[in-house]
């Protein structure tokens, strides 16, 4: 007879160190085999057994977290709480600074529930405020010291998370937001634009062919060609920026200022590539999906360019660390 | 405190549980822990905590004699060590001393 458990401890020993093996995975094992061993009935049985087999699963999961999290210097321990710490003040700064204009300019006074409002505003925020947070985060905290390998893997997981969220966001809730902020404004209803139609709406309208195709003018299907290839590319901005972030900071030693105008700069020339890219599109020269994603790929074709070994002109450049 | 342990001396909710329910019976394993815990400490995550309060020198522990299933694991099984008690103990105190009620 098989004991429980031994399919799983072989499968661990292959990717976890003894020590994890002696102390996270082996008592797991034991106690799955000697609580199976005890269990009278088979259901009993099966419940140990998947008991088991979640906090088998569990214990492997937290364990890969806390190495990931666990930086071997305090250096790069104390860079990435002060880049948790940045992230969230410029990201909180630029929410309130992006929420603030459109509501002052178009709610302000107009409307008897014009604070209600503002809260439709703020998701729209978000998929700008968390690139340019990040970014400007990783320039900042990461200028001084050559970051370990799982201080930059985790800033590149974080970048991930945010992309995950930015889709959620621009998604389903920025447009479902829209348009109950227009309706609430015009007190009532309002057809739906580009910029409120779902996803996988505007997935649907350009997927149309044939008579249904036909339905749909032109221009509308370059507008709306552009809101989703616009949206697909803005959900991976916090990887595209971040990653460009993290070669580069890793090129060259800066100061506290020069560092945060780099990181500015890098933010404001993402953006003047978009906007470029989409002047081209209007002027026929480039189609909407490659002008959308235009800027991301030039920034990701530069993180490979940075992310060649220094050469020994480069090494030679690279300045000391500053205070 | 030395420089590469910076964690050390530091106490979470959990354990301080784990050190309590371990000064009171001794020795015990993992799933003894999460049984006698009532629900607040859970089998996923119970040992994970252990390798930490190892690491921290709050908790030692050792191997059990080998089952009789040809095979089987044998249990580890956990104690508290005299830094864990000290830590418990001026917890303890420090908690009386701050909340009175803790001392009821």
């Amino acid at each position: 007879m098989t004991l429980p458990g031994g399919r799983l401890r072989a499968l661990a020993a292959r990717w976890c160190s003894q020590q994890t093996m002696d102390r996270l995975i082996d008592p797991v094992i034991a106690d799955l085999q000697a609580e199976s061993e005890l269990a009278a009935t088979t259901a009993h049985k099966t419940r140990v057994w998947i008991l088991g087999q979640i906090a088998f699963f569990k214990v492997v999961i937290c364990n890969a977290a806390g190495q990931l999290i666990r930086m071997p210097h305090d250096d790069d321990r104390a860079a990435m709480v002060r880049a948790a710490a940045t992230f969230v003040a410029i990201a909180a700064t630029c929410t309130v600074l992006l929420t603030a204009v459109p509501y002052v300019n178009f709610v302000w006074g107009t409307h008897p529930h014009s604070a209600i409002l503002a809260l439709y505003l703020i998701p729209q925020a978000l998929p700008l405020s968390i690139p340019v947070a990040l970014t400007v985060a990783v320039f900042l905290e990461f200028r001084n010291t050559p970051s370990h390998w799982r201080a930059r893997l985790l800033v590149v997981v974080f970048a991930l998370l945010s992309c995950a969220m930015s889709f959620a966001l621009l998604s389903r809730i920025i447009p479902a937001n829209n348009q109950q902020f227009r309706v609430s404004l015009a007190r009532h209803a309002v057809f739906k634009g580009p910029s409120e139609l779902r996803l996988d709406e505007l997935h649907q309208l350009l997927a149309r062919r044939g008579d249904q195709a036909a339905t749909l003018a032109a221009s509308d299907r370059r507008n709306f060609s552009r809101a989703y290839y616009t949206r697909w590319a803005l959900v991976w901005a916090p990887l595209a920026l971040s990653t460009f972030a993290l070669a580069l900071v890793n090129r060259r030693r800066r100061g506290r200022l020069a560092s945060v105008l780099v990181g500015f700069a890098t933010i404001a020339g993402y953006y003047a590539l978009m906007y470029a890219a989409r002047q081209l599109e209007a002027g026929g020269t480039l189609p909407p999906a490659g002008a959308a994603w235009g800027a991301n790929v030039v920034f990701f074709l530069l993180t490979l360019v940075l992310m060649r070994p220094a050469g020994p002109w480069q090494a030679a450049h690279k300045g000391p660390p500053h205070a | 405190v030395p420089r590469s342990h910076p964690r050390v001396l530091t106490v979470s909710p959990k354990e301080l549980l784990i050190l309590q329910l371990l000064a009171r019976n001794e020795v015990l394993y993992g799933l003894q822990l999460v049984t006698a815990s009532k629900g607040r400490l859970k089998r996923g995550t119970v040992y994970v905590t252990l390798g930490r309060m190892a690491e921290k020198g709050y908790i030692e522990s050792a191997l059990e004699d080998p089952p009789p299933l040809a095979g089987g694991l044998p249990r580890r099984v956990y104690s508290v060590t005299p830094l864990g008690r000290r830590m418990l103990r001026a917890w303890t105190s420090g908690a009386k001393h701050l909340l009175p009620d803790f001392a009821r």
